[in-house]
Order: C-alpha cells, then structure tokens, then sequence
C-alpha cells in the first residue's frame, strides 16, 4: 500500500527545524590524562520539527485527516524536508536530474552520481533516493575524464540497496517518516476560526 | 584475545566505532538484533535488524569463583515477529543459543573485521509485558539465558582435593597431606 504523502502545497512550515540526524553516542568517563572516549554503533537517525499556521478551511481540512489517518505515528507517511533555498541551482530551464552512475549498496556511504541541469553539488544538501533521506558529507568530485559525473559521501549509511540509475532527488528530498509523539499534530483553532500545530517526526524504518 | 591492528589503534583511540550484536536461535528461524538505527547484513549474509538502542543486555561479566551469572535481553517497542515467537511454545527458544558479538565499524562506517563472540548462553525463560505509558502501550520482552556450562553447578563432584583422592590418583604422592586443617597452620615470618 502506497504511504501517504504530506501535502506540501496546503501546509506549508511557518517554522522549521531543519532535519538533524540524531546521533547515538556514548561519551566515556574522563582518563587520567584528561581525554574522553566517545563511542556510536550508528550514526542515528532524522528527526525534524514543523509549526504551521492553519488558517484556511483546505488546510485545516488536509491537515486533520493525516493526522487522524497517521493514527498518532503508528503509520509512516512520506514528508518533504522543506529545504528548496539549499537545493542546487538549476543551470537550465530543465529540471535538475541526478542519477545513481553504478548500484548502492545497502550500507554504503558514498555514492557516484551524473547530473544533468544542475550547478555543484555541496556539503549539507539533502537528497532521497526512494524516499529516503540522506545528506552530504562531502563537496561532490568530480570523476576524471567526464564532465557531469561525480561522488560524494553521504550520510546516514544508505537505508537499502539501490540499482544503477536510481533517481537521486535533490530537487524536492523527501523522508520517509512517522509521529515522534502520538500526540503530535493536535490542533487548537482560535475562535473556532485558526489555528497553529505542530510536528515532531522521525525517520521511519517501514519497508526496511 | 587478539585484536586487529586497526581494531587496536580504535581502541586505544578518541572515536570507537562499535556495536552489540545479538543472535537468537528462535526453532522456527534465527533472528538477529542489534543495537544500531539501521539493518546491518554482515559478509556472511546474516542480518541484523537495527533495534535503535531500545535494547538493553545485562550480565555479560568474567565469571568469578566459579559463578555463571545468568544474561538478561530486555527489547522494548519489539517488532511483530519477535514478540510472536515470546508468545509461541518453549520448544521456540528452551534450551537454543544465543550469541552476543561485537561488531567494529571504520570510518566509513562498514564492518571492521568479522564479529567476536562476547558470550554464549541458552535460552531458558521468555516472558513479554506491555505497559501503559501516557505515550500509548509499550511492549518488552525479556529473555533469559544461561551460560552452558551453569549445569554443572547442579552436578557432584567427581573428586575433591583431600590427601585420600591425591593419592588415590596418584600412589604415594603426598601434595595434599596438609590441605586438612591449612586453615589453622601458623607461619611466622622470618
């Protein structure tokens, strides 16, 4: 069944947390010389919060039926991460296109890519592939002895494997992502009239 | 136990990159946890689903004075098919291995090296709960095992170490003459 898709259009953010990628880490007790062992199995994963205003009746219609439909976070859904001011610059008319050059391996953290109407590609975008989101870690190289072609590395590890010429969306990155707080989302109309709520999600392991 | 030189250095490092990983002998299918965000499929083709620190192991320790503590898995907010083989028979886990590694990671994240065992019990007793919580029902399950060898603390002894077993044993040998009543022996120094 296709999850459902967050209404970026209706319910825009008047507020954002950008996405964090929430680490896992243990800090050890301080040794004799001072130094502090950190340890992580992982790196963790995406949480991110969103405030809105909900004034108009399409918007307040849109958003009480995802949320009553995510059922308090037992079901995923699919949310944009809002980040258009970071994507790259297109350098056409034409949409931005960037593809997977070779297979992704489920694990993997660096990723070869050919671009095609799109400008460089830096440290801190954001990108999905299949709905799940990554971001860079690297400034993507360019590979010798071609002009659109580059790797980077990116975290979180990738979520699954991806074949050869997957879509990697940078234009609009999406997460694939449940409630954080079964009572996020509760809505609070002023007058009967408008209202502001609130978002807390996490990255969502459905499908994985 | 040897370390590989880059597990070494990692170790005697700032940064340690390393992970628990738990292998569950279940009858019907063995199901790997660990304690990661994400799946984590090791060269050999075992899998390991990512359990985001929601798991907790207790009793992994040197044995002392001959004593087997008994290892305790705690996983809250368990998947479907974990906690549908808690509910099923005891012929599901009674008496099946469980195997705990450690998993190193590079910088990049990937596997460093293969696995070592941490430790090794059979499982004994699985119990699940679910719990109120303001946040909805919560649910956990915990699994007892015991180390293999904690049987034979049941078991008599065999022998002892008297001056009748010693020479029984060995004729004639007089190792163990004094061991009766060394508790009471004074020795002055110088």
């Amino acid at each position: 069944m296709a999850l459902l898709r967050y209404n970026a259009t209706l319910l825009k953010p008047k507020q954002l947390t950008v996405p964090f990628l929430k680490p896992m880490l243990v800090i050890g007790p301080t040794a004799y010389g001072g130094g502090k062992q950190r340890g992580a199995p992982d790196v963790g994963g995406w949480i991110m919060d969103l405030t809105l205003d909900i004034v108009t009746k399409d918007q307040e219609l849109a958003w009480r039926g995802m949320v009553t439909a995510l059922q308090g976070g037992l079901n995923s859904f699919v949310i944009g991460v809002f980040d258009d001011r970071q994507a790259p610059v297109q350098t056409t008319l034409a949409a931005i296109d960037v593809k997977l050059t070779s297979a992704l391996a489920e694990g993997a953290v660096t990723a070869a890519v050919t671009v095609t109407n799109g400008a460089a590609l830096k440290t801190g975008m954001f990108f999905s592939i299949a709905d799940r989101l990554y971001q860079l870690t690297t400034d993507a190289a360019p590979v010798a002895g071609f002009t659109n072609r580059f790797t980077f590395k990116f975290l979180p590890p990738a979520r699954e494997a991806a074949a050869s010429a997957a879509v990697c969306n940078f234009a609009d990155p999406t997460m694939t992502a449940a409630f954080a707080d079964p009572m996020t989302g509760m809505l609070k109309l002023g007058r009967n009239y408008f209202g502001e709520s609130t978002l807390q999600v996490e990255e969502a392991e459905y499908g994985l | 136990m040897d370390f590989s030189a880059a597990i070494e250095a990692q170790l005697a490092g700032y940064t340690v990159r390393r992970g628990r990983l738990v292998w569950f002998d279940f009858a019907s299918g063995p199901i790997g946890v660990w304690n990661g965000w994400r799946n984590l499929t090791l060269p050999d083709g075992r899998k390991f689903l990512g359990m985001r620190n929601l798991g907790s192991i207790e009793g992994i320790r040197q044995p002392i004075n001959g004593a087997t503590p008994e290892l305790l898995f705690t996983v809250t907010g368990v998947p479907e098919t974990f906690l549908a083989k808690a509910r099923m028979e005891a012929a599901e886990y009674y008496n099946r291995g469980v195997w705990i590694y450690s998993q190193f990671f590079d910088a990049d994240l990937q596997p460093l090296d293969s696995p070592f065992v941490e430790a090794f019990g059979l499982m004994q007793g699985l119990r699940a709960k679910r719990q109120s919580t303001p946040e909805g029902f919560v649910r956990t399950v915990t699994l007892t095992a015991e180390n293999p060898l904690a049987t034979t603390k049941r078991r008599p002894r065999n022998s002892y170490m008297t001056d009748t077993d010693q020479k029984q044993r060995f004729p004639g040998d007089r190792g163990a003459e004094n061991v009766a009543g060394i508790e009471q022996i004074l020795i002055r120094f110088p």
